[in-house]
């Protein structure tokens, strides 16, 4: 079944046809909604909620991109879940046990197909983006991620985000200006091959 | 590296691809000339590599949707027909309040016209102030009149200066009336002593009554010619419309507020 076919189905009331199209997007939803709002169990609730969301709205989808239709919806949910959370008390990043005590590992990052050095690195390198990414303010942190970790280009970013292109552009330039210096200070946990981009510009 | 807002933009935008071919053409020949901007390009190449490389999480859990999650809610009453009520209340009580001060205001209005003026009165007062010198002096003139009188009168009271048939020589009367007057008291004084003290006696006896009872309520309103005042039991029928309008409205609000508040939970 492909996702019109899904869509359809969808909007005639069948929720596993639904449950088929939050199987295969639940990845980029909630990938996309953790580098917004930084916090998993916040990602983890604004995801929900968007899948909630865009089921009760499928019929305002009018053919066209899928994933940017759905990623506007989910862009909403961050807000909307973003400023819920920062009225309540600061949930800790850091993963914690029912205790209260860290956890070594997050379930979230587990890969079983890799080994635990790989594991590592790549919890590292993603914590060290979080990390930088959370120092932006969040109008510029949902354009970076949709553009630089979604892959969108700008007038997709501009429909999902609901503005101009100009300023699409604009918060793009500065959220990457205010990235680097904070990314450098990171550079030995990136693979060898990103070691070495823009050494020309900062010998 | 002095480099421009709009310039940082558009490396960016030139690094995606996104733009236009003069804008294109425009910045190659730009940074052909300008070394720095082909070390701002590569700090850009550098974080959207980096960004790029974002290792993508698994998600914690299964997000697939189940029918409680995206039933649709029975509608639950919103407290409509207390808050309906409620407003209802609310604009009768503004409205009988604003009657009430209207037509309090506008009585106040009315008396006050027919009232004298505070003006009128202060010039009243001031005319009183301005006659009372002339007043004086005609009630002195007037004084002036009667002292003769009255120094006769204490010639009259003392019977030794008053002989049977002997004129009071001695009173110098300038006005005819009082001569008349002095004669018809010498008259009457002709008794001598006798009749003096009859008189005192009738003074005494008259002093020496008890004073007047006090006037019953008959007195002052004889049957079927004067009425008293109707008591009637004055009931402020608006306030009494205004307190319950204004308790009823509180009390609709707080209905409607606590069905709020339960649908919520």
């Amino acid at each position: 079944m492909n996702l019109k076919e899904q869509i359809s189905k969808s909007l005639e009331g069948d929720l596993d046809a639904f449950n088929q199209i939050v199987l295969e997007y639940q990845s980029l939803v909630y990938n996309q909604a953790y580098r917004v709002i930084g916090e998993p169990d916040a990602a983890a609730d604004a995801t929900q909620e968007a899948f909630i969301s865009a089921y009760k709205k499928l019929h305002t989808y009018r053919g066209g991109s899928f994933k940017s239709w759905l990623l506007r919806i989910v862009s909403n949910a961050c807000y909307d879940e973003y400023r819920r959370r920062q009225r309540q008390p600061v949930v800790p990043l850091t993963p914690e046990n029912d205790q209260g005590e860290d956890l070594e590992s997050a379930p979230w990052l587990e890969d079983p197909a890799e080994n635990p050095e790989e594991f590592a690195q790549r919890k590292e390198l993603s914590n060290a983006i979080q990390t930088c990414l959370n120092r932006l303010e969040l109008e510029f942190r949902a354009v970076v991620v949709l553009v630089d970790i979604q892959g969108m280009d700008y007038a997709s970013a501009a429909a999902v985000v609901d503005s101009p292109l100009g300023t699409v552009k604009s918060r793009l330039s500065r959220a990457r200006r205010s990235l680097q210096d904070c990314l450098r200070g990171f550079k030995e946990l990136f693979p060898p091959s990103l070691r070495h981009v823009g050494e020309v510009a900062s010998e | 590296m002095k480099i421009s807002n709009r310039e940082w933009a558009q490396l960016s935008a030139y690094l995606d691809g996104e733009l236009s071919q003069r804008e294109l053409i425009k910045l190659q020949n730009r940074m052909e000339e300008d070394p720095d901007l082909n070390a701002a390009l590569e700090e850009i190449r550098y974080v959207k590599s980096v960004l790029t490389h974002t290792p993508l999480l698994s998600v914690p859990r299964n997000f697939k949707l189940t029918s409680a999650m995206v039933e649709v809610p029975h509608r639950r009453s919103q407290a409509w027909g207390y808050r309906l009520a409620a407003a209802a209340l609310s604009f009768l009580f503004i409205g009988v309040v604003v009657l009430d001060i209207g037509s309090g205001v506008l009585k106040s209005g009315m008396l006050g016209a027919e009232a004298p003026r505070a003006e009128e009165v202060m010039l009243e007062a001031a005319a009183d102030e301005l006659e009372e010198p002339a007043v004086l002096a005609v009630e002195k003139a007037a004084e002036e009149e009667v002292a003769p009188a009255a120094e006769m009168e204490e010639v009259v009271k003392a019977p030794e200066k008053f002989d049977s048939g002997q004129e009071g020589d001695s009173v110098r009367m300038a006005e005819g009336e009082t001569e008349t007057i002095l004669e018809e008291t010498n008259r009457d004084y002709s008794g001598g002593e006798d009749a003096w003290e009859e008189e005192s006696q009738e003074l005494e006896n008259g002093l020496s009554l008890d004073e007047e009872p006090m006037p019953t309520e008959a007195d002052y309103y004889p049957e079927q010619e004067i009425s008293r005042p109707v008591e009637t039991l004055a009931i402020p029928w608006m306030r009494i419309l205004e307190i319950a309008l204004g308790l009823g409205a509180i009390g609709l609000w707080g209905a409607a507020w606590i069905k709020r508040q339960k649908n919520r939970k």
